[in-house]
Formats: C-alpha cells, structure tokens, sequence
C-alpha cells in the first residue's frame, strides 16, 4: 500500500506545484487543491494503515486496527482547504463579474500619481468598491 | 478557567457584533469594552505566568496525550498581552468617522475574530491546534485586508492567500512527518520523543515547519507577500498587523525552538536567514518612497534580529527574542499610525509629494521622533535595550557574521528613518499648500508612545521576565509537567478489576 502512496503524493505535489506557478487564478486553485491533497495523503500514511476500524472488540486483533489520528487530522485538513478553495473561486467570481480577468497580480504601487481626492476616499473608507 | 473564558470571550464577541450589526457607534463602544476587559485577563494571566505557574486547560478533561490542552506558561502570556493592547490600541485609533462607517463596522467583529484565533495559536500546547488556529487567523485576515473592497486591496489579498495556503500546505505536511516519528503532535511531548528518531526525516519535518512558519514571519526570501499587502490595509487594522501577525510565525519557531535545537543544520539557517533578513530588509526599506511600504520591509528587517537571536538558541539570545518582540510590536505599530497621519494631512502616501508645512506639529513630530529612534535602538528607547540584547546574545555566541549583518542592518536603519525625517518633515515642494487637511485623534498615538517610553525606561522587569520565560523554554521541564498532567490532577489510578 504505502509504494502506491508514495506515487501518489508525488504525482499530486508535482501537478500541484506546476499549477500554481501559472498566473491564471482558476489553475492556482487547482494547484493548491491537488497539493492539498497530496499532503493528506502524506498525512494519511504517517499513521498505521489498517484493515480494521478502530473500535476494539474482541475479534479484532490489535494489529489489524487503523491510526484515528491522522485521519482526525486530514479530515479537518480537507474542510478547511475546501472553504480556502471556496474563498478563492469566490474572490474570482467577482474579479470576472466586473470585467477583469481572474489573474494573480501584485497590488499596483502608489507612484504619486493619483490625484489628492482618490487616496484621502481609500484612507477614509469611502473608496470605490472594485 | 481564566484561559477558557480569555478564549471564548473575543470568539463570542465576535458573534454577537456580527449577528446585532450595532450601530458604528454602539459597535465601537461595545468593542472597546470588551478590549479593555481582555487587557485585564491578560494581565491577570501574565501575573500568574511570572510566578512560574503554567496554567492548563484540558479541553473535555481528555488529558494529554489523549486530548487537546491548552497552556500558557510565560511566553504565551507575554503574547497573549501584547496582542491584547495592540487590540486595544488599534480599535482605539479606528474611528468610524474618520477611518469610514463601513470599515469600522465591518472590522470590529473581525478584528475579535482574529484576536480568537490568535489568542488560541498562542495559548494551545498541540501543534495540530496550532494548524487549525493558523487558518482561521488567515481566514480572518484576509476578510480584514478586503475589508476597503477597493481594486487595489482586493488585488494585495489573492497572491497573500495563495502565499500563506502554501506555507499552511508545508507545515501540515510537516506535521504529518512528525506525528509518525514521535507518535505525537504535542508541544510538550514532542522533544523527547523525536530526540532518538532517525536524524534525515527529522530534519525534512523541522525544515518543512520552518519553511512554514518563516513565511509567516515574512523573512527572507519569503517575506516578499507582506510588503505588498500590508500598504493596503485600513490604517488601524495595518498597525494590528504589522504589530503581531509576523510575531505569530515567530512565537510558533519559540515554541518548537525545544525541536529545532535537536539539529544543529537547522538552527544555523536559521541565523543566516535572519541576519540576510535584517539587512536585505532595511535596504528594500530604504529603496522605497511609499511610507507603509517602507515601513514593511522594515519588519522583514527586524523580524530578522528576532530570528537570528532565538536561532542563537541560548538562554540570552531568546531572552533578547522575546523582549525584541515586545519591542518591536509597540514601535511598528505606533509607526504606522503615525503613517496614517502624514498620509491623510497630505493626502498621499508617496514621500516625494509630501509638505512639512502640513506633517508639522508638536505631538506627530514627537510622536515619530520617539518612535523611529526607538525603532534605530537609540538609548535610552527600548529599542537599545533589545538591540543591546541581541547583540550581546550574538558576540556570546560568537556568530561573528550574522552580528556584522545586524551592526550594518542597524546603521540603515537610522538611515531609512531619517529619509522619512527628511522628506516628510523637512521638504518644502513647489506646489502651493493643498486642502485643509482631515486629522485623526491623538490619543491613541499618545498612549503607544506612553507605552514605549515605558518599555524604554522600565525595561528591567520586563527583561528579567523575557528572561525566565526563555530559561523556561529551553528547560522545558515545567511546561512538559504542567502539560503532561493537566490540571495538575494527579494520574488516575489503574483500575483493578
């Protein structure tokens, strides 16, 4: 089993790593999806993979049985990269609902050439809303 | 019982303003009396910490190793303090008529939120509780960097998600290595179990936690996602963040400092990159005219001296560590309302464009007189004194090049200050005088230079708690006790059947 994992992880983590060094914002999503998911997978196989649940009884013999814990782990592992993942689809949509291309580009510098009225809005919280 | 309630209380907080919407006003009051109450917790806390008590929690009375528990021994007071005056201070400076109604009424249950998850990274004893604390204080931070809704701000927050979900990424992997070494992912537990473990797959952990939390921490070279997002910001919000938010990836390397010590290769990395922090640091600052971009990567600066003295990994270097940090939080942070003051009598935040006649007056001139020779380590500032530390704590341990880095990082330091000096309170452009200008209140400027003169002149108390809190850390036999045998019940006995 753990040879197949291996593979596993590799082959998520590579895909992964490939995507996010791209500009586009969808396919950085998906990068960082499949590199989560090669990490749990890594996370997975820390503990013993096991035939058993983890519930002892006598006809289950203690080597049989599955480590709780990392599955504990990746669990809470998966919901919390599923609702990053939502933020940035989310972020995307309203990026590609007002006309601009979902795209990873630094926030532009301030080169002092934006007229006095449009800087005091931003610092006053009246800035338009993008 | 007192880590319980300084716990849930901003996380109710938070709930509650968010669910009523009160009105700016009520909003602001509701949120300043909450603030002041978690001052006093943390105060109560930080008192009991200084005696020596590590105060547990097990959560569900599951004990360790079995459940999760949460600690704080002296460190995690003194950051659990520092957040909650930062708190305090950064909802003082955010006023709904001058910062906006929007932003404050959107910030304030946010900026609970943030305290939840940061009080929790700081007090929690499992490494795993850690992860989960991360998130939800970048979740957090993300909604407050949005918080203008302005092209620019929506653009400082994706490449900052995608930066910080990596490092997250890394550290979980990390985590997992870990846990199938040791058997545990406690902070406690952990040193004496990985001591034996087999040297290579230990060290990709600990690089792998590293990487995570030296992104965090905005060092170099991962540093470059916060001096593009930090310009961003809300002022106030800007002063919280640049206060504690690099501080938590540097209170998560104290806390696995115990681990980090067990390879050598590691910690001397870590010097290096905390030398080449302080120095590429200070000269991106000084390259740069936009005064809250300067003023970012001056935190990569001096996160810098924080690394490298507790990658010394003695007693004196963490000492300096910790006390720098306290040092460095108030500074920053008064620096940054300071930059709100020259942005918004100037209306820009470009220094070039800047005019004395209007940045002039008594209280901001003293203001960020103190604040920046604080910052450059002027006596008799705390800046000095943690300076002085942190020197001290590299000449002892004889890491001759990372204290030349430091020595010369220090020098630029003076020098980036004073082009901030020099432009925004000196220089007279062509141009005639523009509108009258909009002016925040003083009093929380005030109070935080209150503040750092108190830390300058009673550094004393201060830095004999930093260090016994760093003795502590490096002994670790107290908190891996008070841990290990939570609320100091004794073991119950094996039942005889």
């Amino acid at each position: 089993m753990l040879p197949v994992v291996a593979v596993a992880v590799f082959l998520l983590v590579t895909a992964g790593v490939y995507l996010l060094l791209h500009r586009s914002l969808l396919r950085v999503a998906l990068g960082l999806t499949c590199l989560s998911h090669g990490v749990n997978f890594l996370v997975l196989s820390a503990g013993r993979w096991g035939s058993q649940a983890p519930i002892v009884t006598d006809s289950v013999r203690a080597g049989d049985i599955a480590d709780p814990v990392p599955q504990a782990f990746v669990l809470t592992a998966i919901v919390i990269s599923m609702a990053f993942t939502l933020y940035l689809l989310a972020g995307m949509a309203v990026q590609t609902l007002r006309g601009g291309i979902p795209k990873l580009v630094p926030a532009p510098e301030d080169d002092g050439a934006l007229p006095a009225e449009a800087i005091l809005a931003e610092l006053e919280g009246r800035g338009e809303e993008a | 019982m007192s880590l319980v309630v300084l716990f849930v209380l901003p996380g109710l907080m938070a709930l509650v303003l968010w669910l009523t919407r009160p009105s700016p006003r009520v909003s602001r009051a509701i949120s300043l009396t909450a603030a002041v109450a978690l001052v006093a917790l943390a105060v109560r806390l930080i008192t009991t910490a200084a005696d020596g008590v590590v105060l547990v929690h097990a959560f569900g009375g599951w004990r360790p190793p079995f459940g999760i528990a949460f600690a704080a021994d002296r460190l995690s007071a003194i950051f659990v303090a520092l957040h909650a005056v930062l708190l305090l201070l950064s909802l003082l400076a955010l006023r709904p008529e001058i910062h906006g109604e929007r932003v404050a009424q959107r910030a304030h249950p946010l900026l609970f939120m943030l305290t939840f998850g940061l009080f929790g990274s700081f007090l929690t004893a499992d490494l795993f509780n850690l992860f989960v604390m991360f998130e939800l204080v970048l979740i957090t931070s993300y909604l407050l960097i949005q918080i203008p809704g302005t092209r620019r701000s929506l653009a400082g927050t994706l490449p900052t998600i995608v930066v910080n979900l990596v490092a997250s990424t890394l550290f979980l992997a990390g985590l997992g290595i870990l846990y199938a070494l040791g058997g545990s992912v406690n902070a406690a537990e952990l040193p004496g179990e990985l001591a034996q473990a087999p040297e290579t797959l230990r060290r990709v952990a600990l690089t792998l936690l590293v990487l995570a939390f030296a992104t965090k921490a905005a060092l170099v070279p991962l540093c470059f996602w916060m001096p593009a997002t930090y310009p961003t910001l809300s002022a106030p919000l800007a002063a919280l963040f640049a206060g504690i938010m690099t501080k938590l990836g540097v209170y998560a390397l104290l806390r696995i400092l115990p681990l980090l010590v067990l390879d050598p290769w590691i910690v001397r990395a870590l010097v290096w990159a905390g030398g080449l922090s302080a120095l590429l640091g200070v000269l991106a600052a000084l390259s740069q005219y936009e005064v809250r971009r300067l003023l970012s990567f001056h935190s990569v600066s001096q996160v810098g001296y924080l690394v490298l003295a507790l990658a010394l990994a003695t007693p004196a270097g963490v000492a300096a560590a910790i006390f720098f940090a306290v040092h460095h939080s108030l500074v920053k942070s008064t620096l940054y309302l300071v930059a709100d003051e020259l942005e918004r009598r100037n209306a820009s935040r470009d220094l070039r464009r800047m005019d004395f006649r209007i940045a002039v007056s008594l209280p901001l001139t003293s203001c960020f007189i103190v604040a920046a020779f604080s910052l450059s380590g002027l006596p008799p500032l705390s800046g000095f004194v943690g300076k002085l530390g942190v020197f001290a704590a590299a000449y002892a341990s004889e890491a001759w090049i990372g204290l030349t880095l430091l020595v010369l990082a220090s020098v630029f330091t003076l020098a980036s200050m004073l082009k901030i000096w020099r432009f925004a309170f000196q220089q007279v452009p062509s141009q005639p005088l523009g509108p009258a200008p909009t002016r925040s209140g003083a009093m929380p400027l005030v109070a935080a230079i209150l503040l750092i003169l108190t830390l300058g002149f009673g550094a004393g108390p201060v830095y004999d708690y930093s260090a016994a809190a760093a003795n502590a850390l490096l002994d670790g036999g107290a908190y891996r006790d008070a841990v290990l045998l939570a609320d100091g019940r004794p073991a119950p006995a094996p039942r005889v059947n």
